[in-house]
């Protein structure tokens, strides 16, 4: 493949502005493209030769770092506080009468819909009423300084349905940071530093106890350890998984992974997704027992929901040149 | 003395690789050829599809080959997971590592569905012909059909069924001697599923030598990116419950006489089967700042008492990385192959410790939920020693008094008021602190026990977080963990693997957990 002529939208999604899409992410990737990053590279610029690896790395939905005195608090907490989702997926719980009915996940950056806002607002206006509420308006969308509002009440609520993403680290540009900088090797006490915590404190890459930034910075890190050049798979962005189903008891016996019902991006690309049982089967998610329990956090379901995110592993080969922790 | 353990199956004489061969260990003096009645009479399908039909595959990577040929494109047969593990697997790469072995090896997971896989195998190297362990869901008569291979030409030996397990002539014998209750093993069970390829730690392609084949098979190159918490998820717990709900489906569907109480209740008053669990802080990312995350089921067994009987859940229990790091330096923790290769340190997550397995808690949630064991016989028999989670002597002191049979009818059983009464009888002549005054003391309180014992506990946890603040308390706990690791190994065939565990100067000796947070034994 020689040089991407564009990066394409999240999914592949249909954008008539995609050019615009993509010349954001150019400017999301540039500040890493200074040389101090040599193994990190933009495939706009740079040749990909066809076939090149595009490992997959994935992680739990379900925040690692999230700590409470008992598991049934845990699930608690973070169904009830989105910046505690900070898995690059996060989350929201809609139910009837106590019960379950239904839990929507997203994986969708704020970054896209940033550039929604700025190049085809009805478009973003017509995808907020129809996956939301169809009372949203634009005004309520919109800061005062006429930017785009990421964390409109329509977007920040826990009950009911959301957008896309909003945690403060749950966004494109945290994502390519780690990739960029986890292309340095690093090396402690003579040693290069291989295991994934150690390594995501010794760059600061974020959060050691998180899943998705060791599993992320690990992956680059050793393919960059071979010499070879690293970026995000296009069209650059994070994906859902299908939730792990089996075991789940549902009370007709259905296979639990019919409910998984994709609302944008595809099966090989999802970015939105709810898990809810069709009406005609008389029960909904709460009547579904995981472990002999019902199902009464929407964390219960994110435990068993994967993300991840697509890296090419261009074959290179540059000489380790480790840096020591902390610079 | 014949072998009856689980390595009876790799020295057996050898005998024609074309037939499968019966060799249930304890049962069987030796292999017998079985007849094509009897290998059609199997119901899974690797007897099914393959061995019935001649087809014989002589490798991992045959079976999967083959298992796929035979089966039209909409199976769900047709869909593998591949994953790996290995106790050296996150060894960093140095020279003084290039020669230990990581005991690599794949399993592959066949089939998917609500029950998880069909068919689950386990062998080091796709193309090797003996060491296969094998085993596919019967759908003929329930549970798993366990197979082995041996030899070079991949000798088979069909080595029972999960029923096998619990016949008193195999119990413990041959694959049931790591299978107990005839489930599927994953020792490392729950998250971060050390040892295994996951989110939590990944296993790079370095951790094969350079001209390793394997590190270019499609099994690693394709493997499941989610790793140990798919297999956990997708085949492991449910593949548990599928034999558990397998193995009580004729009692809960029309009752009748359980003849032997005592199997199921090994499992719960016994450590039969056994997990190993970690915090989730790698050894090497130990700060003196940081918090472990210690398992809870080291103190208590809260999945059975918290999760199924609904006592009251303990709090996280957590120790700083600076009183952990002082215990490694202190015990001389180190990982030793017992072949040269001695690294010091922890194990790759800190603080492995046994915790009471998965298989028995479902048992556990099984016997309560179809009404064999009340709810209440539940609690004051798992309220015995409950500081001792795992490996009580006296919580299973009680099982002399499990009776020999036990029936059930339209879901009522007498089998928890008999049980009771036996041990409360037995209590009036016990001397002080015996195990079953210990029981009597818990019945006593009532049928509303709950509060009682939820007031115990909730001291215990106390007094246990308490000690945790303190170098010398946690020091106890240390020296506490290391005899159960002990234990582990003495009393399962799981600890097969040298990396397995860390080893400590921490003289061996009978610890106990006690009531306020210390611990007996020194």
């Amino acid at each position: 493949m020689p040089k991407l002529a564009r990066f394409n939208s999240p999914a592949g999604l249909t954008d008539p502005n995609a050019e615009a899409w993509s010349t954001r992410v150019r400017g999301i990737l540039a500040p890493y493209l200074d040389g101090t990053r040599p193994q990190f590279y933009d495939p706009t610029k740079k040749n990909t030769p066809a076939n090149t690896p595009d490992p997959m790395v994935s992680w739990v939905a379900f925040p690692a770092s999230l700590r409470a005195p008992s598991q049934a608090e845990r699930l608690r907490l973070a169904d009830n506080d989105r910046t505690l989702q900070d898995e690059y997926c996060e989350w929201t719980v809609a139910r009837r009468g106590g019960k379950i009915t239904c839990v929507t996940f997203t994986t969708e950056v704020p970054e896209y819909w940033e550039h929604l806002f700025d190049t085809a607002p009805q478009r973003l206006l017509q995808l907020y009423r129809k996956f939301v509420h169809p009372r949203v308006q634009l005004s309520d969308l919109r800061r005062a300084n006429g930017r785009y509002r990421r964390e409109s009440p329509w977007n920040t609520s826990t009950p009911g349905r959301l957008m896309h993403l909003i945690q403060g680290n749950n966004t494109l540009g945290a994502a390519v940071d780690l990739v960029a900088n986890a292309t340095v090797l690093r090396i402690k006490n003579g040693e290069l530093v291989t295991n994934q915590q150690e390594l995501v404190r010794c760059a600061d890459l974020g959060n050691p106890f998180r899943h998705s930034d060791p599993q992320i910075a690990s992956a680059v890190n050793v393919a960059a350890s071979q010499g070879n050049e690293i970026t995000l798979a296009d069209p650059p962005g994070l994906h859902l998984g299908r939730p792990l189903t089996a075991g789940m008891v549902t009370p007709d016996g259905a296979d639990a992974a019919k409910f998984w019902k994709i609302e944008r991006g595809d099966a090989e690309r999802t970015l939105r997704a709810r898990f809810e049982v069709p009406p005609n089967r008389g029960y909904v998610v709460g009547d579904i027992e995981i472990g002999g329990r019902p199902v009464q956090h929407g964390g219960q379901i994110a435990q068993r929901v994967q993300v991840w995110v697509k890296v090419l592993v261009k074959k290179g080969s540059h000489a380790a040149q480790p840096r020591p922790c902390g610079t | 003395m014949p072998d009856e353990t689980c390595m009876a199956f790799d020295s057996v004489a050898p005998f024609n690789p074309n037939t499968l061969h019966r060799f249930i260990v304890g049962a069987d003096p030796a292999p017998r050829a079985m007849s094509l009645a009897e290998v059609k009479a199997l119901g899974d399908p690797f007897a099914s599809l393959l061995l019935a039909r001649g087809i014989v595959p002589r490798s991992g990577e045959e079976v999967l080959a083959k298992i796929k040929a035979a089966v039209p494109a909409n199976s769900p047969l047709k869909q593998h997971s591949s994953f790996i593990l290995g106790e050296g697997s996150q060894l960093a790469s140095t020279v003084e590592s290039a020669a230990v072995d990581r005991t690599l090896r794949f399993v592959i997971t066949v089939g998917t569905g609500p029950n998880g896989p069909d068919l689950m195998l386990s062998v080091p190297d796709p193309n090797q012909p003996n060491l296969i362990e094998l085993m596919a869901w019967d759908r003929k008569v329930g549970g798993f059909n366990y197979y082995r291979s041996t030899g070079d030409g991949a000798m088979w030996m069909f080595a029972g069924n999960s029923r096998d397990a619990l016949r008193d002539a195999s119990h413990r014998k041959g694959v049931f001697e790591s299978h107990r209750s005839g489930a599927p093993v994953m020792k490392e069970l729950k998250t971060p599923w050390i040892n295994w390829h996951s989110p939590a730690a990944n296993i790079p392609d370095t951790a094969f030598a350079a001209n390793d084949p394997r590190r270019t098979h499609d099994w690693f190159k394709n493997k499941e990116p989610g790793g140990g918490l798919t297999f956990e998820f997708q085949a492991a717990r449910p593949a548990m419950s599928r034999w558990a709900k397998a193995r009580f489906a004729k009692l809960r569907k029309s009752g009748g006489t359980v003849t032997r109480p005592r199997r199921f209740m090994e499992q719960i008053l016994d450590s039969p089967a056994v997990n190993l669990i970690t915090t989730h802080v790698e050894s090497k990312a130990l700060t003196p700042t940081v918090q472990l995350d210690l398992p809870t089921t080291f103190f208590v067994d809260s999945e059975g008492l918290s999760d199924i009987l609904g006592l009251v859940a303990p709090p996280a229990f957590t120790v700083t990385g600076r009183i952990y790091a002082k215990c490694l330096e202190k015990f001389n923790v180190r990982m030793d192959d017992g072949d040269g290769f001695r690294i010091k340190g922890d194990t790759h997550f800190c603080f492995l410790v046994p915790e009471r397995g998965f298989e028995d808690q479902v048992v556990l949630r099984e016997v309560v939920e179809m009404g064999l064991v009340s709810r209440r016989l539940a609690a004051c028999l798992l309220m015995v020693d409950p500081w001792n989670p795992i490996f009580s002597d006296r919580r299973s002191a009680l099982l002399r008094h499990v009776p020999v049979t036990a029936t059930i009818t339209n879901g009522k059983s007498t089998f928890s008021r008999d049980l009771a009464k036996t041990i409360l009888a037995a209590a009036k002549i016990a001397p002080a602190g015996t195990p079953e005054k210990e029981f009597a003391t818990r019945w006593n309180t009532g049928t509303g026990f709950a509060a009682a014992f939820n007031k115990l506990l909730t001291g215990y946890y106390g007094a246990v977080a308490a000690k945790l603040k303190t170098q010398t308390g946690f020091e106890a706990y240390f020296r506490l963990a290391e005899h159960r690791r002990q234990e582990f190994r003495d009393r399962t065939r799981l600890a097969e693997f040298p990396l397995l565990l860390p080893h400590t100067n921490i003289p061996a000796a009978k610890r106990r957990m006690k009531q306020d947070g210390s611990v007996a034994g020194g």
